[in-house]
């Protein structure tokens, strides 16, 4: 907005060397009310110029700029890559790939597992019978209403002991088709003696593996590579720790 | 001052035999000192109690009368924080403020956390709108996911405590068997159930795992997302799937009144019954079981009202 004075009469000339207006002519002035002036009288004035539209653009460009910048930096510096469970090619994701009767049957023989491996370590290194896992109301070993939903899966199990390594598989094929895939799970505990070394790769306390058919046969013996050759896929949970690590990273586990 | 050959000796002598009653005291001392165990959860202050029993305190987080999902830290807590040997947590969803806590307190990697559902396998919220599979966070309302977060804390706290290792374990698969044994008495209930075709709507997407032990899953959930209200044309939608699907019962929350529940309710003429989130009320070690029963017993009744009313059609 443009702040100077308009003056028809009087005149009014700046005097470059004082920075002072002086009155020249009649002292009458409708605009500035000089009247009271006569010529000769000098007064101070200051000329107001405006910020114009160039600047202010410019002023709001910067700071957008300066905002972009630090988000920029802060989005770079917080950046997360979602983790995700990466599978081999005969590993099936229960949480991506298998239907709801078929998650339940996993989850089940998931913590069945976990009671498995405990009654091992503490009853003289016995694997529990079916019988025993059905009468203690195991799921999914146990004759309820989601055994009855989920096929009626008939479970068997083999023992695969030695010296060093105490083995078990319990399979489990359902005997209605439609409701479920089989299932084998595998549980794994090593006895080894204080200093020995072995070569053989580590592997976790159990395994649960998947066979879509509903007629397969219990292994008689346990290799990856046997199973895999045989259809079989090994399952891998999606678990707490995975999700942890989606939404939080790796600094709070 | 001199000190005689003898009496040097003699303090030797007398300094030795109090070693022994020193490393005793502080012995008993340590076994004196139990290990104070935060929890965020009102299931996870029964499981840590009943695994720990008298060896060790259990101490909530938060207040008796607060909902973890709207939670906001409070300067206690920050004291509180500080003072714990370990927090268990679920990790997943309902505990944020735990987080907050831990980063105000500058308690971050200086205390051991034990999430819970380490180990535990997830599945994906059912009867939800979307394609998308979104985990569903509620492990502590069942039977077989709390039986993994149970023996994954005693495992834990065993690590922390191993001077009562054999006492955890011990009361961790007393607890265990508790539990199974409830869910094989409602189980019984049901088991004359011939083909049932059994549909609920629940109007939290926090029931699947429950479902789950039951070989059931939800067909369809009212809450567009976790703990959001559905929108009027949401609601209708919602209310056509439900008449579409046939569905036998709606399970809403207890303590949550809300007057679209009364809309669907009066839309649909479905039977509306109470489920319980498990996170609210008293801390106590039967707490949980209390709440499990009780969820059991609403999901067992309303399979039996659906098993009869299909017979008789």
């Amino acid at each position: 907005m443009k702040g100077h004075v308009t003056t028809t009469w009087p005149q009014i000339f700046a005097d470059p060397h004082l920075t002072r207006h002086c009155v020249v002519g009649s002292p009458f002035d409708r605009t500035t009310g000089l009247n009271e002036l006569t010529a000769g009288d000098c007064v101070k004035t200051t000329t107001v110029t405006s910020n114009n539209a160039l600047n202010e653009l410019l002023f709001v460009c910067l700071t957008a700029l300066v905002v972009i910048s630090l988000s920029g930096v802060m989005i770079t510096v917080r950046l997360r890559t979602e983790q995700k469970v990466s599978l081999e090619r005969h590993q099936i994701s229960v949480f991506e790939e298998l239907g709801v009767a078929d998650q339940g049957v996993f989850n089940d023989l998931y913590a069945a597992a976990l009671e498995i491996i405990e009654a091992h370590e503490t009853d003289e290194d016995e694997w529990i019978a079916v019988k025993q896992l059905e009468s203690d109301y195991i799921s999914p070993f146990v004759h309820d209403l989601a055994w009855k939903k989920r096929g009626r899966i008939s479970w068997h199990k083999k023992n695969l002991n030695s010296e060093t390594k105490h083995t078990v598989l319990y399979m489990g094929k359902p005997s209605v088709r439609g409701g479920t895939g089989s299932f084998l799970l595998v549980c794994l505990h090593e006895h080894r003696k204080a200093g020995a070394q072995t070569r053989e790769k580590e592997h976790a306390p159990f395994e649960i593996w998947y066979h879509k058919s509903t007629d397969v046969d219990l292994p008689q013996f346990f290799s990856d590579q046997l199973l895999i050759t045989g259809g079989w896929k090994e399952v891998v949970a999606y678990k707490g720790e995975d999700e942890v690590i989606r939404l939080k990273g790796k600094e709070y586990l | 001052m001199r000190i005689s050959k003898a009496g040097l000796i003699l303090l030797m002598v007398g300094l030795l035999a109090g070693v022994p009653g020193l490393v005793k005291g502080k012995q008993a001392f340590a076994a004196e000192k139990k290990l104070r165990i935060g929890i965020t959860l009102h299931p996870y202050f029964s499981y840590v109690k009943n695994i720990v029993g008298d060896r060790a305190e259990v101490v909530p987080l938060i207040g008796e009368g607060f909902n973890p999902h709207a939670y906001k830290p409070q300067p206690a807590d920050i004291k509180k924080v500080t003072k714990l040997d370990a927090l268990v947590l679920n990790g997943i969803g309902h505990d944020e403020f735990a987080f907050e806590i831990l980063e105000a307190s500058k308690m971050k990697g200086k205390i051991p956390l034990i999430y819970a559902n380490e180990g535990v396998s997830l599945i994906p919220v059912t009867g939800t709108d979307t394609d998308r599979k979104t985990v569903n966070p509620h492990t502590f309302i069942s039977v077989t996911a709390s039986i993994q977060q149970i023996y994954n804390i005693r495992k834990k706290l065993s690590q922390l405590d191993p001077a009562n290792t054999k006492v955890y374990r011990k009361n961790a698969s007393a607890y265990v068997r508790r539990l199974r044994k409830m869910k094989a008495g409602y189980m019984k209930r049901l088991s004359d159930l011939k083909n049932l075709d059994f549909r609920c709507a629940t109007i939290h997407g926090g029931y699947d795992y429950l479902l789950q032990e039951f070989g059931l899953q939800v067909t369809a959930v009212i809450e567009p997302a976790h703990g959001l209200k559905p929108t009027a044309s949401q609601l209708a939608r919602t209310i056509d799937r439900i008449l579409q699907l046939n569905v036998d019962v709606i399970f809403t929350e207890m303590n949550l009144a809300d007057k679209y529940i009364d809309t669907i309710q009066k839309e649909t003429g479905i039977r509306i019954r109470y489920l319980s989130h498990l996170t609210t009320g008293e801390y106590s070690a039967e707490g949980f079981e209390k709440g499990l029963k009780a969820n059991m017993e609403a999901l067992t009744t309303a399979l039996i009202e659906a098993h009869d009313r299909s017979n008789k059609k």
